[in-house]
């Protein structure tokens, strides 16, 4: 322990371990992202002259690599938001209570210099 | 300019009327804004709204802010130049909100509110206790802010004379101040007098409600152009997808038909009915090409005057123009004229690098005029998937935004708002641009005018010209909400951090209220003033500072918030790596190509490297060099223990 008066301030190692839950996300969904689209979605390397492009899969009328590697992650990725923000995320203490003191302090202090 | 087309007069004319009363009801909200109560500091009210705002205003200024008049102008250009390849390009704005705001947002405003700091050199400088790192922060930002400042302003003034350069009103105004200023030695003869108008109006219009109502009335005009460009979009969604016969249509035209090639071709007719031709210019013309017909857009008007044999028929001439690969009956929401050309020679003047082949736009890399390898190679793929969400995460003037949030609560419930907000603005931007290919073909030469031209054809298609008002507000929207935030970064540095740090740490109130109003006004004049000359390469001035910025503090600042060890040499040395080998990379890439561009090591983004080098050469120099001071550490990341 750094000093035995004091104790590591909650909302530090909260926002510590969110970040680190958000920094596994954001891994998880680049791979999954980057990964299918490399695979469906860039086409194996023209041979030299005629052009050679596979016909292109739809799904609800898009590209389906754009579906796979995009729209279905986008989704997810907004339900993974609401779960992080309404059921992980910690409320915490960010040091209102003392700056609303401060701030009354410094309005008193502003009313009293004109 | 303009080709005089109906959709576009009646464009233009929603244009002006939109402008008008988008401004005057900004400045309204400026106005109610200065009334509302103020509590603490004149400083903090003015630049951070007091630490008070809500879910909504949280929300909406975050996603305004960063949502520059790139989002609505040059991104629409890119999806209609590289097609469904731009949607990975821009995908990672799925997960932006969480890794922008989530990753430093809780521990930014705990951190500011503990050092009572109001800008980021005054949290680094409390942090740190350096005034030089504080000083070396300031200097930063205000050397890219400025930059991208004078890009932003012309930015507005471009876009805004792309919208009225039809309106009759806006021409007569444009030539009168083109006489009135000819011979001053600034403007001359070598500015365009539309774009000077249009400068000297938006540039105004921006400084003056910024300087009055400071950050609160910043929010509350971001929040009405947070709603302006969502709902502007959610319009024009439905639309375009019945105007252009539905996605599946779409995607097959897309992949049917590889972009428009620039041309030149001699043409002539023979057909001695015609008295006189006179073509506007982006005009379709059918032609026959070795007994095929294809259909050209013409770059330039033409103007051929017939009548008692001034020509001669039959009458030959070259012209530019873009081949597109679609037959006339393809064509179906412009006209395409016929009058019996026929191509006698044809040269095309360019050789795509990439994609000039089917297919092209519904895959990966997508097309690419100058580049062999594709708009969008994997590596660079990799690269945009962590430039925007981490990019964001370091821009200070989001970093500011949260500084100003109320509460935890507040944080949580707005990072889901934005989130919900990017899905509903990004993603139906891509499908609408791809859209526009099929409704409006061939224009790949001015690709910046898609989003205006799209607005109007669509508009007068369904009847309702009235629509394209509030969807040519949304381009002005984003541009103004991300010009008030900049404006106020530049101030809050001048004064906070260079005047009432080093020159006059105690003013008195009325002193600080006269030096913030009169440097807002000031560095926005002279950022106006910077921008009559405006600098070439606009989009690339926009990414290298914002890449800059990001490289120079989201390292350092990570860094600052969640390692209790991290010490100043650290700090200073992260953020001078980042701003330097972002310079260096641009330096390079300027020096080979001739133009600004940057060098990309293995295909990654300067923003990528960057950081990567900020981040090490950070971690190594703190380990280095001896530990911060305990008081320092106590007070940011240790509470004293509660006696039981």
């Amino acid at each position: 322990m750094f000093d035995p008066d004091y104790e590591l301030d909650p909302t530090y190692s909260n926002s510590l371990k969110e970040t680190k839950v958000i920094l596994l996300i954001f891994a998880v969904w680049a791979a999954y992202t980057l990964t299918v689209a490399y695979q469906f979605g860039y086409p194996p390397p023209r041979p030299t002259g005629e052009a050679t492009v596979p016909e292109v899969a739809t799904v609800l009328g898009m590209p389906a690599w754009i579906f796979w590697a995009i729209v279905v992650p986008w989704l997810a990725a907004n339900f993974i938001t609401a779960w992080f923000c309404f059921a992980y995320f910690s409320d915490d203490d960010l040091n209102e209570a003392e700056e609303a003191q401060q701030d009354q302090h410094s309005t008193e202090e502003a009313k009293i210099n004109g | 300019m303009g080709d005089g087309t109906p959709a576009e007069a009646a464009g233009s004319n929603s244009a002006i009327v939109s402008f008008v009363a988008y401004i005057g009801i900004v400045m309204f909200l400026a106005w109610l804004s200065s009334r509302v109560a103020k509590k603490g500091s004149f400083l903090s009210e003015y630049f951070l709204g007091g630490r008070n705002l809500g879910v909504w205003a949280f929300a909406l200024t975050f996603a305004a802010t960063s949502a520059s008049g790139g989002s609505f102008i040059g991104f629409p250009s890119l999806v209609y130049s590289h097609g469904w390849s731009v949607a990975l390009w821009i995908c990672s704005y799925m997960l932006v909100p969480l890794v922008a705001m989530g990753l430093l947002a809780k521990r930014l405003n705990q951190v500011a509110r503990i050092a009572d700091a109001i800008t980021i050199p005054d949290l680094v400088q409390a942090r740190f206790k350096s005034p030089v790192l504080g000083l070396i922060s300031t200097v930063l930002i205000v050397f890219f802010m400025a930059f991208n400042l004078i890009a932003q302003f012309k930015g507005g003034s471009v876009i805004l004379q792309t919208l009225l350069s039809d309106v009759p009103l806006f021409k007569a105004s444009a030539a009168s101040l083109g006489s009135l200023t000819a011979d001053l030695p600034l403007v001359g003869q070598n500015v365009d007098p539309g774009y000077l108008l249009c400068l000297l109006v938006f540039a105004l219009a921006v400084v003056v409600y910024t300087t009055y109502g400071g950050f609160r009335a910043v929010v509350w005009t971001d929040v009405l152009q947070g709603f302006v460009m969502v709902l502007g979009i959610l319009l024009l969604l439905p639309l375009s997808l019945i105007a252009a016969g539905g996605l599946s249509k779409v995607t097959a035209d897309l992949h049917s038909n590889p972009p428009a090639k620039p041309a030149q071709i001699s043409i002539s007719f023979a057909d001695e009915s015609i008295t006189g031709l006179d073509l506007p210019s982006n005009q379709l013309v059918v032609a026959e090409v070795n007994g095929q017909e294809k259909v050209f857009r013409l770059l330039d008007p033409v103007s051929i005057n017939c009548v008692g044999g001034v020509v001669p028929i039959p009458y030959r001439m070259t012209i530019e123009a873009l081949e597109l690969s679609q037959s006339p009956e393809e064509v179906a929401h412009e006209q395409v004229l016929r009058h019996g050309f026929v191509v006698t020679e044809y040269e095309s003047e360019l050789e795509y690098g990439y994609g000039d082949f089917p297919g092209s736009l519904t895959f990966a890399p997508g097309p690419s005029e100058s580049k062999s390898s594709g708009f969008l190679p994997f590596a660079a793929a990799i690269s945009f998937f962590f430039f925007w969400c981490f990019a964001s995460a370091g821009q200070p003037s989001n970093m500011v935004r949260c500084m100003a949030f109320k509460d935890s609560k507040t944080l949580g419930r707005a990072i889901f708002t934005v989130s919900i907000y990017y899905s509903l603005i990004y993603f139906p931007i891509v499908i609408i641009f791809c859209c526009a290919r099929s409704i409006l073909p061939g224009w790949e030469h001015a690709s910046d005018r898609i989003m205006p031209e799209m607005t109007a054809t669509v508009t007068s298609i369904f009847g309702v010209p009235w629509l394209a008002g509030l969807l040519v507000a949304a381009p002005f929207a984003a541009v103004m909400s991300t010009m008030d935030s900049f404006l106020l970064m530049i101030s809050s540095s001048v004064v906070r951090d260079i005047y009432q740090r080093w020159i006059n740490p105690t003013p008195s109130e009325r002193r600080i209220k006269l030096l913030t109003y009169s440097t807002t006004f000031i560095v926005g004049m002279v950022a106006m003033v910077a921008a009559i000359q405006p600098p070439q390469f606009l989009q690339d001035i926009i990414v290298f500072t914002g890449s800059g910025l990001a490289t120079s503090f989201l390292a350092p600042v990570a860094l600052a918030l969640y390692w209790p060890r991290f010490n100043y040499q650290g700090a200073i040395a992260g953020m001078l790596t980042g701003f330097f080998s972002n310079i260096a990379l641009y330096g390079i890439g300027t020096w080979q190509t001739g133009s600004m561009s940057a060098y990309q090591p293995m295909g990654f983004h300067p923003f990528l490297v960057g950081s990567v080098l900020s981040l090490i050469v950070a971690w190594s120099v703190c380990n280095l060099t001896k530990e911060p001071d305990k008081e320092v550490v106590l007070k940011f990341f240790f509470r004293r223990r509660v006696q039981r």
